[in-house]
């Protein structure tokens, strides 16, 4: 399983750096567009927001895998063994009830604007179920990641160790 | 007791639970926002999550986040911080205190390119603590300089703090980046002077740099400082003359930096790739952020909780001075606990109301919130930049040496905010002239 979420956290990070430059190229296409050519072109600002939210989308996994999301860690780091244990499966089983319903309610959402052909208004009008659907599958990706740390703090009630 | 203050009781208790737990701050609040859809308002609601989290992630005054975060990124691989720090260094290194006092300017400006405080500690401390350890100066004063310096990254714009704030209070991003300005100087004049006094009253402690050269020498050799300049001026031009947004500005400055990165020879496809990687991380949780506090506010406001609580605090009948005066103290102590986006991310929601009730000017207390936060990052047990500059410090540099080597900075950092409070004029007449 390890194996399997660093495989996909390098995926992310190369679907993440294609972003970056669609985000950079846009904007940057948008300000040359209105100050140099009189010619704005709100499409690309569209695109750019829409990679925005992919991007956050696909690194959140990545970013709780890391422990990268903000806390508080007064108690967190102060114990050790099975209260430790105990500790990040509360933490982690907190995580698994907002995951599941965005991406439950999103894959939802996805599939309704998929059904009717939703788009987004504006000039690029992109297909909703493209922007639902991406934010379902990185609620996904957090559900497997909290999924498998609950998965390894019950390993170490056992004593193995996998991968922490 | 009333029965409407349940919910406020049973959230803010489940919410301190979570917390203290360490569950991060973005689950919590929504995890704590879908139990209140669930007992009191109707699990129907709970499809708003999605929503909320497309409009934040999509939102058009977010977008100069990730390429803030991006530029800041590409300075620190291209190595243009230790060429800043070098140049400033050269100027100041004769002076007692002057290694110290060059730290604080070097950070200062790299703070004008850079909107975090993490990105100006790694790009221009780091460097700067190995320097001034060589020299022999005292760890404490050392360590402090940095994990202090590091914090002028968070008020001189761009400053994701400001952008954080600016998104939850739905305040001009453009206005609050004018604001800092002036604050930002102040406070950089602030530490520089700090470190000279302290040079001066504790010689031993700040030894001057052996480093003898004539005036011709430390011309060419400042002649590194040009990337930075060219990237400032790209951004400053575009940006206070009012030709550009903060993101188009911030486009402008990945491109500055790219290019300059490129032309230096120090930038190449594996450094960019890596540059991406880490703004991506920030981007993900600072948007997963925000958009939990707005969806915790969407379900707060819809079980009148939020209405309890600004009613709350209006009715202590306090003035809006005293009122800022209670919320700056809140922030104090929380800021000691709590990283400072969590601590605006937890606050702000419920503290708008009561401040647009008693008219308080939300860009003037967008500015001193900044300058809590960033007073948090460096107060114990918890402040961040503490913990960042002991990661990168040498084994010997203890906590306390950092600890101790910050607080005599702390106190420019409550005289400043002293200031800004009874001369407002300071933060707004900037922003008046936009």
């Amino acid at each position: 399983m390890h194996n399997i979420i660093q495989g996909i956290n390098r995926v992310a990070d190369y679907l993440n750096a294609a972003l970056f430059a669609v985000i950079t190229i846009s904007v940057l296409a948008a300000v040359f567009g209105r100050y140099l050519f009189r010619y704005p072109l709100p499409a690309a600002m569209e695109l750019a927001y829409f990679a925005m939210l992919w991007c956050a989308f696909i690194k959140t996994g990545q970013a709780l895998y890391e422990d990268r999301h903000i806390g508080m860690e007064l108690l967190k780091n102060r114990f050790r063994g099975a209260a430790d244990a105990t500790i990040g499966i509360v933490i982690n089983a907190v995580i698994l009830v907002p995951s599941t319903y965005l991406g439950i309610f999103a894959g939802k959402m996805a599939w309704e604007a998929w059904d009717f052909g939703w788009k987004t208004s504006g000039e690029l009008a992109m297909p909703k179920c493209a922007l639902y659907g991406l934010m379902a599958l990185g609620s996904y990706y957090l559900i497997l990641v909290t999924g498998y740390k609950i998965w390894s703090y019950l390993a170490a009630f056992r004593g193995k160790n996998h991968g922490r | 007791m009333d029965a409407s203050i349940y919910p406020s009781l049973i959230l803010s208790g489940f919410l301190l639970v979570l917390l203290l737990l360490g569950v991060p701050i973005a689950f919590a609040l929504c995890f704590l926002g879908i139990a209140a859809c669930f007992l009191w308002i109707s699990s129907g609601a709970i499809i708003q999550i999605v929503q909320t989290f497309y409009d934040t992630c999509t939102s058009d005054i977010l977008l100069c986040l990730p390429l803030f975060l991006f530029m800041a990124e590409v300075v620190v691989v291209a190595g243009i911080g230790k060429d800043l720090f070098n140049s400033v260094k050269i100027w100041t290194g004769r002076v007692r205190g002057g290694v110290a006092a060059a730290t604080v300017i070097g950070c200062g400006m790299f703070a004008a390119v850079s909107g975090s405080s993490t990105a100006t500690i790694a790009a221009v401390g780091v460097i700067a603590l190995m320097e001034m350890l060589r020299l022999g100066y005292k760890k404490s004063f050392a360590s402090g300089t940095v994990g202090v310096s590091g914090t002028l990254g968070v008020m001189i714009p761009p400053s994701i703090i400001m952008i954080l704030y600016g998104a939850l209070a739905d305040e001009s991003i453009g206005k609050l980046f004018v604001a800092g300005v002036v604050p930002g100087i102040l406070m950089t004049l602030g530490f520089v002077i700090v470190t000279l006094i302290q040079g001066y009253l504790r010689p031993a402690s700040a030894p001057i740099s052996t480093e003898s050269l004539t005036f011709a020498q430390k011309v060419r050799l400042s002649r590194s400082v040009v990337p930075f300049v060219l990237i400032f001026l790209v951004m400053f031009f575009a940006f206070y003359t009012g030709i550009a947004t903060p993101t188009e500005v911030a486009a402008m400055g990945v491109l500055a930096s790219v290019i300059i990165g490129l032309a230096m020879g120090r930038l190449n496809l594996a450094k960019l790739f890596e540059a991406t990687k880490r703004a991506g991380l920030t981007t993900a949780f600072v948007l997963f952020i925000i958009a939990g506090a707005k969806f915790f506010t969407f379900t707060v406001s819809a079980t009148g909780v939020s209405d309890l609580i600004t009613h709350g605090i209006t009715g202590l009948g306090l003035g809006p001075t005293a009122l800022v005066l209670v919320m700056m103290a809140l922030y104090l102590v929380m800021g000691c606990f709590i990283d400072p986006a969590g601590m605006l991310t937890l606050t702000i929601p419920f503290f708008l109301p009561a401040l647009v009730a008693a008219k308080v000017d939300l860009i003037w207390f967008g500015v001193l919130a900044t300058l809590l936060s960033e007073i948090g990052y460096c107060t114990p047990p918890f402040g961040f930049n503490l913990f960042v500059l002991k990661g990168v410090a040498p084994s010997d540099v203890s906590m306390s040496h950092i600890v101790k080597g910050v607080m005599p900075f702390l106190i420019v950092d409550l005289v400043l905010l002293i200031l800004l409070i009874l001369f407002p004029g300071l933060v707004l007449w900037l922003p008046s002239k936009m």
